[in-house]
């Protein structure tokens, strides 16, 4: 974190989490309020990012879509890493035909276009958070898997690992103990990478329609209103796509920085 | 320093596209928000196919903008008897290929309808009709089984030649008529080409060439207007765009009153919408006239019933007020007591189904706001629009909210309200009556009205019906949406339609030189 994008990057993870958190008392409306005599007012005293349709105020909706977009893309990578991670560290560490299948299964999911298959997945289940969550989890798992898979790999043949395996522990205890923490900071930066991703692929499902249900604050969601609106009410697309770029670009930064932070060779430098 | 370039080529790449634009075409360009389905007017379904396939093919009457059935390619119509229809076509009518339009035409036209040799949808339109005599070249008679008053609301089907009669593919392909424009091509299913044609009987429209071209999204229609590069666009830009657009050099917006209905739809089979209390209750709750304000910046008219006020058939009905007590009383009295109090837990909760339409969506949340005010718990989804046009066919729902392009002829409700037009799988849910109201009386004067000759007894019976309606509440009217035309400077002398049509630019000029 000695850098500036570093500090950049966490200062805007915490930024987020903080506004997801403290959502109601940073809100000056009711995300969800309606008020038609306020529809589409640009940016004043009353609304200081404007309103959107309805007369809904686009602060309190970007404000809770900081939530919405928080826990899609928490969850999505968590679960992503969690299904990831145990198949991944199965076929690395079994290998044989348990590997091969594995990842063959991988490499079909791979070869679909990640947010046209969460767009089938999310059409297919209807529209609703819970879905999304699923869809992104779905095509997110693949590249842990095959993260894991590699260190696995690696790891196994490592003298630590020969020596447990020497003194007699079972797999379980090699696979808890030895090789996955030690694959841990792949998959923690991996993980970093994968919030803005799922948070992009949040706003691209709720911009289709295919995500939050209607009235649910979302930042993509919002965006896909603003964009009718870009010529009398250019606000309602501007603040939740700025507030959509500085998350990714600062989660992409913090990314970075872990990377940097858990690579021993460029620690050295 | 690679990155760098390939961006610079980029943006240099998209600022060259956005400039060559160049001049407009040299015709007049309208723009329309989904390809027609078909060119052809007797298979068309969807409204942009009948609006172009109107400038082709006329039929043999048309609706003037008070809803009533007007001469077209008739000079003139009459009733023989209550079952006999009589037309005597204008004199030297044309079809774009040269050759004379006769009763021969009219009436292979009409036989091959009859016959159900053709996979047309607006075959059933012409059931009552029993046999068709052409008696000269200019006077055609129909004979109906049975009296049949909305019998000339069905003749407005377009008249092809008769060697065309039987032949939809190539009608599909080129149609030929003897409408104010002829077809010259349709490159591919978002661009059709039509030349005015000299032959016209209301005279060679006054526009070099006419351009329909599919823009599906509003922000780019509005954009090709504002860059002088459309000329016309009907009903297809949100209210809330129209003041921006008014303000424009080069760019008027014209209104006339509608004649689309728009309502919420309940299914009264089942559920607590088959008590109607619970349907007054909600009528009770929803307040139109700041949607109406607001959201259609008064481009529309709160509407009591289906028949909006300008209409022959329109009889005023009492209408339920806003009332949140009223609605509260009626809400006890049918067993749903509020169970703690204004604000907490809801009285009942209702499952309401709309389309992904952005602007109808967002009118779904304004009155989601308006009922839960009033403790009905709404289950909001916005579907895709096959889907949820499937769940209305099927009656798969609880409450809807839905519209009707124009309501034109007043017979539409004895398709909409009499019971024997339930959907059923027996009718393939083909059945208009997507409620599943059924009242003996309703059925009973819609089909009196239906058989009735004079307007006076026909207004009488739907006068009958409007207030049963407006007792039982299969739906809860809303507004008649305003018919917004934008056209630019260099269409001059055009007048909108209150049905949306796109034929009063058979009487529009183009002026050119003319705005920006």
């Amino acid at each position: 974190m000695r850098t500036a994008g570093g500090r950049f990057g966490l200062g805007v993870a915490l930024a987020l989490v903080a506004t997801a958190v403290f959502a109601p008392v940073l809100a000056t409306h009711d995300p969800r309020a309606i008020d038609l005599a306020a529809e589409l007012a640009g940016p004043g005293r009353d609304h200081l990012f404007g309103a959107a349709e309805n007369g809904v105020d686009v602060l309190s909706q970007v404000v809770y879509g900081a939530r919405v977009s928080l826990v899609v893309s928490v969850f999505a990578v968590l679960l992503s890493a969690a299904v990831g991670v145990t198949l991944g560290g199965i076929a690395g560490y079994v290998g044989g035909i348990v590997d091969e299948v594995l990842m063959r299964v991988v490499d079909v999911l791979l070869a679909f276009p990640g947010i046209l298959l969460a767009i089938f997945i999310t059409a297919v289940l209807g529209p609703s958070l819970a879905n999304v969550v699923f869809a992104l989890t779905v095509t997110g798992w693949t590249g842990y898997a095959r993260l894991v898979r590699a260190q696995m790999l690696t790891l196994r043949e490592r003298d630590y690992v020969q020596a447990a395996r020497a003194l007699g522990a079972k797999g379980n205890r090699i696979l808890f103990r030895h090789l996955l923490p030690n694959a841990a900071g792949p998959i923690l930066v991996q993980a970093t990478f994968a919030i803005p991703g799922a948070i992009l692929a949040e706003a691209s499902l709720s911009f289709l329609g295919l995500g939050a249900p209607p009235g649910t604050p979302s930042w993509g969601a919002l965006v896909d209103q603003g964009t009718q609106y870009l010529l009398v009410a250019p606000h309602i697309a501007l603040f939740p796509g700025l507030a959509i770029a500085i998350t990714v670009l600062g989660f992409n930064f913090l990314g970075d920085a872990l990377r940097d932070a858990l690579d021993p060779k460029r620690r050295e430098r | 320093m690679t990155h760098f370039r390939a961006l610079a080529a980029t943006v240099v790449m998209t600022l060259l596209a956005a400039c060559r634009s160049g001049s407009p075409p040299s015709g007049i360009t309208v723009l329309i928000e989904s390809p027609p389905d078909s060119i052809d007017d007797r298979m068309a379904l969807s409204a942009n196919g009948q609006r172009i396939a109107q400038l082709i093919t006329p039929g043999l009457v048309t609706f003037n903008d008070e809803s009533e059935p007007v001469p077209d390619l008739a000079e003139s119509f009459r009733w023989v008897d209550d079952r006999t229809l009589e037309f005597t076509l204008r004199p030297g009518l044309t079809f774009h290929d040269g050759s004379a339009l006769t009763t021969a035409d009219v009436k292979a036209t009409y036989e091959a309808l009859l016959d159900r040799t053709l996979p047309s949808p607006r075959a059933d339109k012409l059931e009552p009709v029993a046999s068709i005599e052409a008696v000269d070249d200019r006077v055609l008679r129909l004979h109906l089984k049975r009296a049949y008053a909305p019998m000339l609301a069905e003749l407005t089907i377009g008249i092809v030649p008769e060697e065309r009669a039987n032949d939809i593919a190539a009608q599909g392909r080129a149609p030929i008529g003897a409408g104010p424009f002829r077809f010259v091509a349709q490159p591919d299913e978002e661009h059709l080409e039509l030349a005015p044609f000299d032959g016209y009987y209301g005279g060679k429209p006054d526009i070099r060439a006419l351009h329909l071209r599919v823009v599906r999204d509003e922000t780019t229609r509005v954009l090709e207007l504002l860059k002088g590069r459309a000329d016309l666009v009907v009903n297809a830009v949100s209210p809330a765009v129209l003041p921006m657009l008014t303000k424009q050099p080069g760019i008027h917006v014209l209104t006339r009153p509608g004649t689309g209905y728009a309502y919420i739809g309940f299914n009264v089979r089942q559920g607590p919408l088959s008590d109607p209390r619970v349907r007054r209750a909600i009528c009770h709750l929803v307040r139109t006239e700041p949607i109406v304000e607001y959201k259609f910046h008064g481009l529309a008219v709160p509407a009591t019933g289906m028949i909006p006020k300008s209409h022959w058939a329109y009889t005023p009905t009492a209408g339920c007020r806003y009332d949140p007590a009223e609605a509260a009383r009626l809400l006890d009295e049918a067993g749903y007591p509020d169970p703690d109090g204004p604000g907490g837990q809801p009285r009942l909760t209702i499952s309401y189904k709309t389309s992904t339409d952005r602007f109808r969506k967002s009118i779904a949340l304004v009155l989601k706001q308006e009922l839960e005010e009033g403790g009905i718990a709404i289950d909001l989804r916005a579907l895709e629009f096959g889907t949820f046009f499937s769940d209305v066919r099927k009656g798969n729902f609880e409450m809807v909210t839905l519209k009707w392009g124009a309501v034109v002829e007043p017979d539409l409700m004895r398709w909409v309200f009499s019971s024997g037009f339930i959907p059923t799988a027996e009718n393939h849910f083909g059945g208009l009556n997507r409620a599943g109201y059924a009242d003996p009386e309703v059925d009973a004067a819609l089909a009196r009205a239906s058989a009735a000759v004079t307007r006076e007894e026909r207004k009488a019976l739907y006068a009958e019906v409007l207030r049963a309606l407006d007792r039982d509440l299969p739906n809860v009217p809303l507004w008649h949406e305003t018919s917004v035309a934008i056209v630019s400077d260099r269409l001059r002398g055009y007048s909108p339609s209150a049905h949306g049509f796109f034929t009063p630019l058979a009487k529009a000029h183009q002026v050119d030189g003319a705005g920006r």
